[in-house]
């Protein structure tokens, strides 16, 4: 087990550098120059003055020699400062990660906790009126757009029905000092109960919205799982030796069924975890989302790159964790053992 | 659990949601805006919604009122000794917001920091290019402050809102990195916190001196906390407004104007803002360096059209790049909608039969676009319209591979050279359109660098207007006006101009 781990993060190392090369190459080719944008279309800005920020930032120097910095500077724990807020990018995609972890953790709570039951009751009861209705609105879920869905919610909850706040992460006034970053976590660890369920309130809409799809796409895969996996000749022999329903259903059929979910919610989440762009911007929620669009846009070089790490980092943490939980899954699958 | 049982929780459930949500005290007034701040250090940032924040924490020397004159602020008065000259008699008894008191001092760190290299966190600030020709700031005593600069810089004044002043004694005590982030002004609000990406929220500094005696009324402010929310989508930033989460909502467009107005606790205030938009175009390849057929582009856009249809009013038409809020501004009539005159010049450019072209432009000129393309398809040229990234297309233009672009630029200063230069010198950063006229470089430099002489200035400027009139590299459109969302609880505020939301004279009915 463990040697097959070490296998793995050597594997991912090759991954990371070639990562970090095609998109250093494509920033570096993309067309858009990062010191005019930031200089924005108003006012006089000398060309000496451009000149020396380059320099600063190191753009004026070659390819390989950018990418070396950027490369010695990972290896030293130094992602390099950003162009547009010329603070550390380290900080600036830390600062971050909190508001998208927490959004999108609570986003795929929402989705497995509703998507899971809903899938399990299609497959068993195919083709009855639940089915129908809850393929229908699997299917609403997949297609609505988080942009619009977000705004639907705004509309009804925050200026019609004034019970939610309409964006943001958290009132001002709850007395909530952020610590860890994971608002409900440091209300709670702060025994601030005013401010936790100020917290929820404000996480309620976005993970609703950002959940959809996820929640729509889970709820079919279980669904087409469960239905192949109910109808194996174990399960029928399950059923044969007296082995309650339920328990054929949830320990013998589910178990093996969830295999293709895991896979899907594992790279559904790696989505989810790069922060969702459309519903971060609806709801004002300060995530990762927003800020590497942001970095695109302005063609902040340090910060895109700084970005991208984190992106292929969390996929091959959630690919290998996927992997992991095969074994869990399906005892027939083990790593690290010869079969 | 049975029916009246759970009517009973839900109930409560809602009213608890609901209490919660108005638990925040009286007089907080809290603006909607697109962007946060980048930094709280007002000499580290090129950023417009960074400067909107900080306004209301620091103070400049001097500051503008909301219909553009220059006057003082920190600084009692100046005058200016030679050519290169100029010196501030500064405020008595002005503190920053931990109690210090507020001395020549400060002005000459905060000169230095911004014009010299490397003065922070080993950076050079961006904001430098603001205050260019100045090089240098010397105490004279407490409370005054010689500045100098390399040539005679008449317009300086103008130039001086953007520079904010920073606490000497603060930063070289905390550093650069934790000013930043926890910083103290003069200004009417003191910093209270900052969650970044959220909002930005600020206190009523009750010491405040008054700010400027030209914009009254002088005093603290009237309202006890400020919040900046960050809201970017302008949808969710409306329906903050309507439902009462924030009281002003910046950047409004027009179509949208209708839902709030439809509003009836909700008004839409408008100000002529500082963007000058245009067609440009490149006057280095044919057809276009024929000057004949840029005026005739000038007379077969119907502008007043546009005005009224697209922009629904709110723009003012000029005839060259300068809005007529600036005191240089030449009053000259703009060469009008005359699709037969246009024509005329096009056959006399030997163009009778038309040509094609693609006007390039960001997606949110994609509407006026395509009506300026039928206008031109109306006097027989066939043009298109081409969507880009901006990223991209600014450099395809400044590479003069393009021949028409529709945009915009933004004069906060209001003065000639700060648009003429980068949209019409040669080679400069925004000069899109390829000009080059050493007759137009000639007076700039006359009123920039040669003399102080407000009537020579002047003329100057007159001349170099008629100059880009004649020669029309673009043709000029308009400058358009700023929308804002605002709630009618609010009291004495006004746009500005310069997109500054300035919240010290600002009060909230109940």
């Amino acid at each position: 087990m463990i040697s097959y781990l070490a296998r793995r993060l050597v594997q991912a190392v090759p991954v990371f550098l070639g990562v970090t090369f095609v998109v250093f190459l494509l920033m570096y080719l993309t067309p858009g120059d990062p010191v005019e944008l930031y200089m924005g279309q108003a006012g006089i800005v000398s060309q000496e003055e451009m000149a020396r920020i380059r320099h600063e930032f190191g753009l004026d120097r070659p390819f390989l020699e950018q990418y070396g910095r950027f490369l010695w500077g990972i290896a030293r724990g130094d992602l390099g400062r950003s162009i547009v807020h010329r603070r550390p990018v380290a900080e600036l995609i830390g600062e971050r990660i909190p508001a998208t972890l927490e959004l999108s953790l609570f986003a795929a709570l929402i989705a497995l906790l509703v998507a899971i039951p809903a899938g399990v009751v299609a497959a068993v009861r195919r083709y009855s009126l639940l089915d129908n209705v809850g393929t229908l609105l699997s299917l609403v879920g997949v297609s609505m757009p988080g942009f619009w869905l977000g705004l639907i919610l705004i509309i009804f909850f925050s200026v019609t029905m004034r019970v939610l706040p309409v964006a943001g992460r958290m009132a001002y006034g709850t007395g909530l000092e952020p610590q860890t970053g994971f608002l409900l976590l440091d209300a709670l660890l702060q025994g601030n109960g005013r401010a936790a369920l100020d917290v929820l309130r404000h996480l309620a809409m976005p993970a609703l919205a950002m959940s959809a799809g996820m929640m729509a796409m889970t709820m079919r895969i279980t669904r087409s799982s469960l239905s192949e996996t109910i109808g194996q000749d174990y399960v029928r022999t399950a059923r044969a030796k007296g082995v309650p329903e339920g328990r054929v259903v949830v320990r013998h059929a589910l178990r093996n069924a969830l295999l293709p979910v895991v896979t899907a919610v594992a790279l559904n989440l790696g989505a989810l975890l790069g922060g969702n762009m459309v519903v971060e911007t609806v709801f004002a929620w300060p995530g990762l989302g927003q800020r590497v669009v942001d970095a695109v846009k302005t063609r902040d070089f340090p910060l895109v790159q700084g970005c991208v790490l984190v992106y292929a980092l969390t996929y091959v943490v959630l690919n290998l964790a996927a992997d992991l939980s095969y074994a869990f899954l399906n005892p027939r699958i083990s790593h690290g053992k010869e079969g | 659990m049975n029916h009246r049982k759970m009517q009973c929780l839900a109930m409560v459930l809602v009213a608890a949601l609901s209490v919660l949500g108005l638990a925040q005290e009286a007089k907080t007034l809290v603006v909607g805006i697109e962007a946060d701040a980048l930094t709280l250090d007002p000499g580290n940032f090129r950023h417009r919604e960074t400067e909107t924040i900080l306004r209301n924490m620091f103070d400049g020397l001097v500051t503008r009122t909301p219909d553009g004159r220059i006057v003082p602020e920190l600084a009692a008065s100046w005058e200016r000794l030679s050519d290169t000259e100029w010196v501030f008699y500064l405020r008595d008894g002005v503190t920053w917001h931990d109690g210090a008191p507020f001395t020549a001092d400060d002005v000459v760190f905060t000169v230095e920091r911004t014009v010299k290299e490397g003065r922070i966190s080993g950076m050079t600030s961006p904001r430098k290019g603001l205050l260019d020709p100045v090089i240098d700031a010397v105490a004279m005593g407490p409370l005054a402050v010689k500045l100098i600069t390399s040539v005679p810089f008449a317009a300086l004044p103008s130039f001086l809102p953007h520079t904010l002043i920073v606490p000497k004694h603060y930063i070289e005590a905390v550093g650069d990195e934790r000013f930043a982030a926890n910083p103290i002004g003069t200004g009417p609000f003191r910093f209270v916190r900052w969650d970044k990406g959220q909002q930005v929220v600020m206190e009523r500094y009750a010491a405040y001196y008054g700010g400027s005696t030209d914009i009254p009324p002088v005093g603290p402010a009237l309202v006890d906390r400020v919040i900046f929310r960050v809201l970017p989508e302008t949808s969710t930033r409306i329906a903050a407004l309507r439902a009462g989460d924030i009281h002003i909502a910046t950047r409004i467009p027009v179509d949208l104007i209708p839902e709030i107005e439809a509003d009836v606790n909700l008004t839409v205030m408008s100000v002529r803002g500082t963007r000058s938009a245009f067609l440009e175009m490149n006057v280095n390849q044919s057809p276009f360096d024929d000057v004949r057929v840029r005026r005739a582009i000038s007379y077969a856009i119907d502008v007043d059209l546009i005005i009224e249809f697209i922009l629904n009013g709110l723009a003012t038409p000029i005839p060259t790049i300068m809005s007529p809020d600036s005191p240089f501004y030449a009053p000259l009539t703009p060469y009008g909608y005359d699709p037969e005159k246009a024509k005329a010049l096009l056959s006399a450019a030997g163009y009778g039969a038309g040509f094609t072209v693609t006007i390039d432009t960001q997606p949110h000129f994609r509407d006026v676009a395509l009506v300026i393309a039928e206008m031109l398809r109306d006097v027989g040229i066939d043009a298109k319209v081409q969507e880009w990234d901006w990223g991209i297309l600014q450099g395809e233009l400044l590479a003069g591979r393009r021949m028409m672009h529709l945009g915009d630029w933004g004069n906060s200063t209001l003065e000639p050279n700060d648009i003429m230069i980068p949209k019409l010198v040669t080679r400069e950063r925004g000069n899109f359109s390829g000009y080059s006229s050493r007759v137009l470089e000639g007076l700039i430099d006359l009123a920039e660098r040669v003399t102080v002489d407000p009537e020579v200035r002047r003329v100057a400027y007159q001349i170099a207007q008629q100059v880009i009139y004649d020669d029309a590299p673009m043709a000029f459109l308009w400058v358009a006006q700023e929308s804002y969302g605002v709630s009618r609880k609010v009291v004495g505020w006004e746009p500005s101009p310069d997109s500054r939301i300035n919240l010290h004279d600002v009060d909230l009915a109940n």
